[in-house]
């Protein structure tokens, strides 16, 4: 398994030594799932964090009256998963599915826990991933609330300018929560 | 007849319903009105106009494919194909010799469709189908009755369904290819 790409990202994040991304890497394993595979249903404990190695992936909400909300999209190289469970161990509210076929490393909640208490660099490491997460759903609670429809698309295609060739714009749409026609016609009349 | 086991049968689909689908979301889903409506010079359908009528196949099958009950299969089965199923897997098989075919009055595309919902659908179809198959994949695909929109009296296995339906796929995205890439 060739972890240059997990290392590298998380030196580039926080400076741990040597020994200690040895550590996280042991305890990192190699995941795969075909396309439109559910990792986590809602109700269920997430058991691990993932770090992405290719592929997309959604977290979503999904409820009884078919109201569907795209809560946030994983791509490589990142980490991700439903955090809220994972971190508490309480079921989720989340599912968590791919959108593409995709490889992961991820890690077991167990392990993580131990080397957080093992290692205070790793524990700094995952408190600052964690802070970027929050500030990073912040921002897109501003979007939500702010920007208009054209607003949204144009900051989406900024962030990940590939992704309308990689998933079916029905979840880009439901992730900006505008109506799947308003997105086509945006994507018609919007100079990109 | 086709003699392969079913786990093979199911690999291979899965991977062509890939294939579909990566085609779908990386060219169709983005490309314009006017590219998708682009008439075809033989007066064939336009690439819009092909999906269409692949949605009606969509439409008509996977809700019985999606409500049957398989049990679970033996290990090695194979997968099995009456002469019926042969014949008609045959007529649409987009690596024979094509004949051109009229399409039953069921499976007509419509006027006037808005083509980023019938590419929406198209996805949504794939997918749908994508994620039944590998539900089932373990088991018995070549037990199971599902009904034909030749004939409710005509049924075919599950198994039989879903390469038609595959195999057909594969014949009109070839078409609505040929109907993108023709120049002006």
């Amino acid at each position: 398994m060739d972890y240059t790409l997990f290392r590298k990202t998380i030196s580039s994040f926080y400076p741990l030594k040597e020994n200690e991304l040895d550590a996280l890497q042991q305890k990192f394993n190699f995941f795969e799932a075909g396309r439109k595979q559910i990792l986590l249903e809602a109700g269920e404990t997430e058991q691990y964090l993932y770090f992405v190695l290719s592929g997309i992936q959604r977290v979503y909400y999904w409820d009884e009256n078919h109201k569907e909300a795209t809560i946030v999209f994983m791509y490589s190289p990142s980490f991700g998963g439903v955090l809220d469970s994972f971190l508490l161990q309480i079921p989720s509210r989340y599912f968590l599915e791919t959108l593409t076929p995709s490889t992961f490393l991820r890690i077991h909640s167990n392990d993580l826990h131990l080397l957080q208490q093992t290692y205070p660099a790793i524990q700094q490491f995952v408190h600052l991933g964690l802070i970027h997460a929050f500030k990073g759903v912040l921002e897109r609670l501003v979007e939500l609330q702010v920007y208009s429809s054209e607003d949204k698309f144009k900051a989406l295609l900024q962030r990940s300018p590939h992704i309308l060739n990689l998933v079916p714009h029905k979840y880009l749409a439901n992730y900006l929560g505008i109506d799947p026609t308003n997105f086509s016609k945006l994507l018609n009349s919007v100079a990109i | 007849m086709k003699k392969e086991k079913l786990a093979e049968y199911v690999a291979q689909h899965t991977t062509m319903l890939e294939t579909h689908l990566q085609f779908a979301i990386t060219s169709l889903q983005n490309l314009s009105q006017e590219q998708l409506n682009k008439q075809s010079k033989d007066g064939g359908w336009s690439a819009v106009e092909c999906i269409e009528h692949l949605n009606t196949y969509a439409q008509f099958y996977h809700p019985q494919l999606f409500a049957s009950q398989l049990s679970a299969a033996k290990a090695g089965e194979l997968y099995k194909e009456g002469w019926l199923a042969t014949f008609l897997i045959n007529s649409i098989d987009p690596n024979r010799p094509t004949k051109k075919m009229k399409a039953m009055k069921l499976h007509e595309p419509k006027k006037n469709q808005d083509p980023a919902k019938v590419i929406a659908l198209f996805i949504e179809h794939l997918e749908s189908l994508l994620i039944w198959l590998n539900k089932n994949r373990n088991n018995n695909l070549n037990k199971g009755k599902i009904k034909t929109s030749l004939s409710s009296f005509i049924t075919q296995t599950p198994a039989a369904i879903v390469r038609f339906l595959i195999l057909h796929n594969e014949r009109h995205l070839r078409q609505a290819k040929r109907a993108l890439q023709q120049t002006d």
